[in-house]
């Protein structure tokens, strides 16, 4: 089998989730000139990295925004910040949506898109805050799966990985659609990068 | 009324394991763990799927209780979760072979099944069981799939597949409550404190459940 190079432009916990399925990978080391703001700015983004790198190398760029409605929450500054983000959260449903682009030399770039839809419970006032003098906001939606934020998570619908930013069902489908790898196949078929599981 | 900040010191998880303990420690909630791996006398047996899991843990919650209440007053809230899968209305085993493992992973195979625990929670003289349940839809698995999969994961586990480990790869949806999956129902745990028993988690952080070093830095999204 071809020897692969998986680069990866994404998230430090959806890193940790290809780690977890055994993904060997090695984040791009390079600067992304642009913000992943669209699909468009998605395959540009790939392009770039693809026209970078050789030809044994596929380019995964991957990208998680938080949604409630059409509104898109970012990462809380401050508690402020935080602090109006699980009001507007709670009682309500709020969906994570991970856009993916994959492709390789000679190829134009495939994308798909992964939504995952998460309910949250009512979240009191004093509860808010104690939440917020103790805990890490730092996450879009200022709450993180693995941590006491889901104390206010209801229910999970979907793909929960795709939560922490790399959706694998859709991962495995595209690998498998367009290059005939399986993960759960074989010996890990890429090459070991700078991040050792 | 509900019970005191000052009485309130840490969760024992009774007939927990380590795996348990750890995703509440993730979660920033001190533990400890209580071993009491008996079951329930004869007659459970006959119950049905829940129920059976239900009556597992309020056992060894009642088990635990007896022994830690008495000598330390309400100073622990003691868990107890038994955790199975359902499917075709019955408990599957945990996998102890490799042929039952890949037995069980075929039938799951493109199917929904269901994964329910049974929860303990016991403060005082008061325990409290309830039953959790999440929807887990596995992706359509190959036998070569399978048969990997076997070969270089640990099955031992109801459903024979870990879903904070190789599992998330036969994963394709879950419904219900993630960490239920895991082993550890924290949604119920944390309604069940809040309305049987007055205590809420979050207006107590001064309380010994919580290690707050765990929780101001865990790293963000960066």
């Amino acid at each position: 089998m071809k020897k692969l190079k998986l680069t990866t432009v994404c998230s430090r916990p959806a890193m940790e989730v290809l780690k977890q399925i055994g993904v060997n990978f090695e984040p791009y080391g390079g600067i992304i000139p642009v913000d992943i703001d669209s699909d468009r700015a998605m395959m540009e983004i790939c392009n770039k990295i693809i026209s970078e790198s050789d030809e044994k190398t596929i380019v995964l760029v991957a990208e998680t925004g938080i949604y409630l409605k059409d509104e898109r929450l970012g990462v809380p500054g401050n508690k402020e910040e935080a602090a109006e983000q699980l009001k507007k959260l709670s009682g309500k449903t709020h969906r994570f949506i991970t856009r993916m682009c994959i492709g390789g030399a000679g190829e134009p770039p495939e994308t798909a898109v992964c939504e995952t839809k998460v309910a949250m419970k009512e979240i009191k006032e004093w509860e808010v805050r104690g939440y917020l003098s103790m805990c890490d906001f730092r996450y879009p939606g200022a709450y993180d799966l693995t941590g006491p934020g889901s104390f206010f998570v209801r229910s999970v619908q979907g793909d929960f990985n795709n939560i922490k930013g790399m959706p694998v069902s859709v991962l495995m489908e595209l690998l498998n659609n367009k290059y005939g790898i399986s993960i759960v196949n074989g010996k890990n078929i890429f090459a070991k990068g700078s991040t050792e599981k | 009324m509900g019970l005191s900040t000052r009485e309130c010191k840490k969760i024992v998880i009774s007939g927990g394991t380590e795996r348990q303990k750890q995703i509440l420690e993730n979660m920033g909630i001190t533990c400890e763990l209580f071993e009491c791996n008996e079951l329930p006398d004869m007659e459970f047996k006959e119950l049905q799927n829940e129920m059976k899991l239900q009556e597992i843990a309020n056992f060894r919650g009642r088990k635990a209780a007896k022994q830690l209440v008495s000598r330390t007053r309400y100073n622990f809230v003691i868990i107890s979760v038994e955790t199975a899968v359902i499917f075709n209305k019955r408990i599957l085993k945990t996998p102890k072979t490799r042929a039952q493992a890949v037995r069980i992973l075929k039938s799951l195979s493109g199917n929904t099944h269901k994964v329910a625990s049974g929860l303990c929670v016991w403060w005082g003289q008061k325990g409290v069981t309830v039953c959790d349940e999440t929807y887990v839809k596995f992706r359509e698995l190959t036998a070569e799939e399978i048969e990997h999969y076997v070969d270089t994961e640990n099955y031992s586990f109801s459903g024979g597949y870990d879903i904070l480990g190789g599992g998330a790869k036969l994963i394709e949806s879950i419904e219900g409550s993630f960490w239920n999956v895991a082993g550890v129902p924290v949604n119920k745990i944390y309604e069940i404190l809040d309305e049987e028993y007055l205590f809420k988690l979050f207006e107590n952080t001064e309380c010994g459940m919580w290690n707050k070093d765990k929780l101001s830095d865990r790293g963000g999204i960066i």
